[in-house]
């Protein structure tokens, strides 16, 4: 699956978070493979 | 995905303008896009001196690197306001700002609110009963003062924070709401000088705060990646959200907003100014910053209810 349809499925918002993988940034048409540790890091901040 | 300047794998894609760039060529852009908005609104030249207010966070350390890329004069004011919040919250981001700093010998200028004012903000919140049980108003009250004190005290020309598209976004979002015509008649990515007040600039105005992420995060810059502890919960984070899920459905959607509603009220054709009181400013008797109060400024008022034997 994408990392987009990965997002959807556990509902995070893509636009709140980036996506790393083996510490390269990756974007939302990425294939994920079984076994791939993806870091999401929230981008909001503020308060 | 590819970039669209080399053709290399992109790193990051803005679907607000329908581009992909590579790490280098995202490195390059963003810097030429500041250095585009620091023009076109006026914000400041390369002969005056800039004081970027820094925290330690993504966008303030964004906002100086590429300031100092560009060449500008810029140094840092970092403000210890005290907050602990059982992740040693200030310590942490005063060391990550004093380390930035230290890496690319700039001048960073430290105000530590406990040492000047005997107390920190979370103390002087409590004391001022200001803000609901949360030390937020205090927060901006205080980090106002004294940013434009130090902007006025040392000689600088213009102030410059880090706010970005989406902190825009979002209070302009908030105000509209609830209709208070008096901040919408004042946000902009440049607020001018008048009387003891310095300019106060905005020169990320225009990025998401995704792309000030991934800036960091490319460039290598270490910036805190926890919030304050009191932001748990709050109106602009919530806000922040809400626009988000619009922007995942509609690419483009909170830039519109911030820009149209800019030209609007350019054009002059949002609200009828007139109406609108212009609050009388007169200088503190205390500190001589501006203020609408009949006597003291807020501030002021603030440090004598926190030391009320020194200020006797």
């Amino acid at each position: 699956m994408t990392l987009l349809s990965a997002l959807e499925k556990i509902s995070v918002v893509p636009e709140s978070v980036i996506a790393t993988r083996a510490g390269e940034m990756i974007l939302d048409d990425e294939i994920l493979k079984d076994g791939d540790v993806v870091k999401l890091i929230a981008v909001i901040s503020g308060g | 995905m590819k970039c669209k300047k080399c053709g290399a794998k992109a790193s990051v894609n803005m679907r607000q303008h329908k581009l992909a760039l590579c790490k280098e060529h995202y490195l390059d852009w963003v810097p030429e896009q500041t250095e585009r908005f620091i023009k076109k609104y006026e914000m400041f030249t390369h002969h005056e001196k800039v004081l970027v207010a820094v925290s330690g966070g993504k966008d303030s350390l964004g906002l100086w690197d590429i300031l100092v890329r560009l060449g500008y004069q810029a140094d840092g004011l970092y403000l210890g306001l005290g907050i602990d919040g059982g992740i040693n919250y200030s310590h942490e981001s005063q060391w990550l700002t004093e380390t930035f700093a230290e890496q690319r010998q700039l001048k960073l200028h430290i105000v530590d609110i406990e040492k000047e004012y005997g107390q920190p903000i979370p103390v002087l919140s409590e004391i001022s009963h200001r803000g609901h049980g949360k030390p937020c108003a205090v927060c901006g009250l205080a980090k106002r003062h004294e940013m434009n004190r130090i902007a006025r005290d040392l000689g600088y020309d213009v102030l410059a924070t880090g706010h970005n598209l989406d902190d825009e976004a979002a209070v302009l979002f908030g105000n509209t709401l609830s209709w208070s015509s008096e901040y919408l008649l004042r946000q902009g990515p440049v607020l001018p000088s008048s009387d003891g007040l310095a300019r106060k600039v905005k020169p990320l105005c225009r990025f998401y705060e995704r792309e000030m992420t991934a800036y960091c995060l490319l460039r290598g810059i270490e910036y805190i990646y926890e919030e304050c502890p009191y932001a748990e919960g709050s109106q602009s984070i919530y806000y922040k959200e809400l626009l988000n899920q619009l922007e995942t459905t509609r690419p483009g959607a909170k830039l519109t907003f911030y820009l149209r509603f800019l030209e609007a009220r350019k054009r002059g054709d949002l609200f009828i100014e007139q109406n609108i009181a212009r609050a009388h400013l007169h200088a503190c008797p205390k500190c001589g910053q501006p203020t609408s109060t009949d006597d003291l400024c807020s501030f002021c008022r603030l440090m004598e209810k926190a030391n009320p034997i020194s200020a006797s």
